[in-house]
């Protein structure tokens, strides 16, 4: 779990910039490098919803952006 | 006293054994990048501590590990590879074209006079280069961007570029093994590369002694002799004595001349392992026996070597970067199954003791001698 100071709007293309930023070896892990789309086997959870297929510049919850719950990065549980 | 260093890469992390010059008692430490599958992790032979590991998973897709201190940590370095210039396309299964993607760095290559200059061999078979210890990967392109590239294809593991040697003598010269492409050269440091396949025979593509197509699993040389190399192909064990420019095959006696690796006793330049599987279906050693083949004779006559290693009920195979040498007098040659088992002889194959059986399914083991 970490947090991160994200700057307005908050989405999951600005948190995810921001998570690059903080954390480089992160890069070409969750998001392709080039293309910025999400890995397929990477998914995004909020508030008990599935963002994954969420456009990357929609505003994440208000419980997100004040800090009251997380924006979930998980590997998809899938494969061996 | 001389110290014995291990590095291995399973499918669920990588392990580093140590053990002094009796080669017999060995400490394990790991798994590192635990969960992980690390397709290879080698040592700089200038600076021993350094290290570089390929760590990939389907879902996090590629990083890139160094480690300044033997393997006690390690820290992310770059994984950006990037294709330079035009992608293009090489050949799918289906014979369609289909463009050049990345998926995984297969194999590293540490450069022999510069321990933060490494080459990368990948999938899809492309070359690449650091000289900053990581931070960076440059593609070397002329050896994908070749005209006989489109028309490469991938092998049931993928396109990849999987052996990379540089030539003591002349550090120029490096040779490329790509399956199922075949082995390449370059004689000016990667400006330019040209296959070097003739007298291979593989009689499952459509011209069997074609310039490129042929699945090579496998190179290995003896530094003394860098223009004479040993090929495990996909069937049959082939050798050169003049640099690629012309091979011939030296299965001889083999019971089988399917397999994946190959390797040189360090001491003995005639002196070959090969591990033989039963066959391209069937991938794991035949009768349930795990038997290493050694020839003395660079080929052709072959013995078996069975001692410490299970003859019944043993249905493991061995991949092409699973097997290593060391340094030591007598030589010793390790190698890890896909059973998790990784063994080790302190006496050129004569004799076999586990490191360690219960690891994930192994795909990579090199060896690092220390004074």
């Amino acid at each position: 779990m970490v947090e991160l100071d994200v700057a307005a709007p908050i989405t999951q293309r600005s948190v995810l910039d921001v998570l690059e930023t903080k954390y480089p070896a992160l890069l070409g892990t969750i998001r392709d490098m080039e293309t910025k789309k999400r890995r397929p086997m990477i998914r995004f959870f909020a508030c008990e919803e599935d963002w994954s297929d969420a456009s990357p510049d929609a505003g994440l919850p208000d419980a997100v952006v004040s800090g009251k719950e997380p924006f979930l990065i998980i590997g998809a549980i899938a494969g061996g | 006293m001389s110290k014995i260093r291990v590095l291995i890469g399973t499918r669920k992390g990588a392990f580093v054994a140590s053990s002094d010059a009796s080669r017999k008692s060995w400490k394990v430490e790991g798994p590192h990048f635990a969960g992980w599958e690390v397709y290879h992790l080698k040592g700089s032979p200038v600076d021993p501590n350094r290290l570089y590991a390929s760590q990939s998973s389907g879902w996090f897709g590629q990083v890139m590990q160094r480690s300044n201190d033997a393997g006690k940590t390690w820290e992310a370095v770059g994984n950006q590879f990037a294709y330079e210039g035009e992608v293009g396309t090489h050949t799918w299964y289906d014979g369609s074209p289909h463009p050049y993607e990345f998926k995984r760095v297969w194999h590293l290559e540490p450069s022999l006079t510069d321990p933060d200059t490494v080459y990368a061999g990948v999938e899809d078979a492309a070359m690449f280069k650091t000289t900053d210890a990581g931070q960076t990967w440059n593609e070397m392109p002329t050896l994908r961007t070749q005209k006989s590239s489109p028309g490469w294809a991938p092998g049931a593991g993928g396109l990849c570029l999987h052996t990379i040697l540089i030539d003591p003598s002349n550090h120029d010269r490096m040779y490329a093994a790509i399956s199922s492409a075949g082995v390449f050269r370059t004689d000016d440091a990667g400006q330019s590369w040209r296959p070097i396949n003739r007298g291979l025979h593989s009689t499952y593509i459509p011209d069997p002694d074609a310039e490129v197509g042929h699945c090579v699993h496998r190179i290995a040389m003896h530094p003394s002799r860098p223009n004479t190399l040993f090929m495990q192909k996909h069937w049959d064990v082939n050798r050169t004595d003049d640099g690629g420019e012309t091979w011939h095959e030296v299965s001889g006696n083999l019971p089988s001349d399917f397999g994946f690796v190959i390797d040189v006793h360090a001491n003995e330049p005639e002196t070959i392992y090969v591990i033989p599987i039963q066959s391209d279906s069937l991938h794991y050693v035949a009768e349930g026996k795990l038997r290493v083949y050694r020839s003395r004779t660079g080929g052709n006559e072959w013995e078996a070597l069975t001692k410490g290693l299970p003859q019944e009920n043993c249905y493991v195979n061995v991949l092409r970067d699973a097997m290593a040498v060391d340094a030591l007098d007598p030589c010793g040659v390790y190698f890890g199954t896909s059973g998790g088992q990784v063994y080790a002889s302190a006496d050129a194959g004569d004799s076999w003791d586990p490191i360690v059986r219960d690891l994930p399914p192994v795909v990579s083991v090199e060896v690092q001698t220390l004074a």
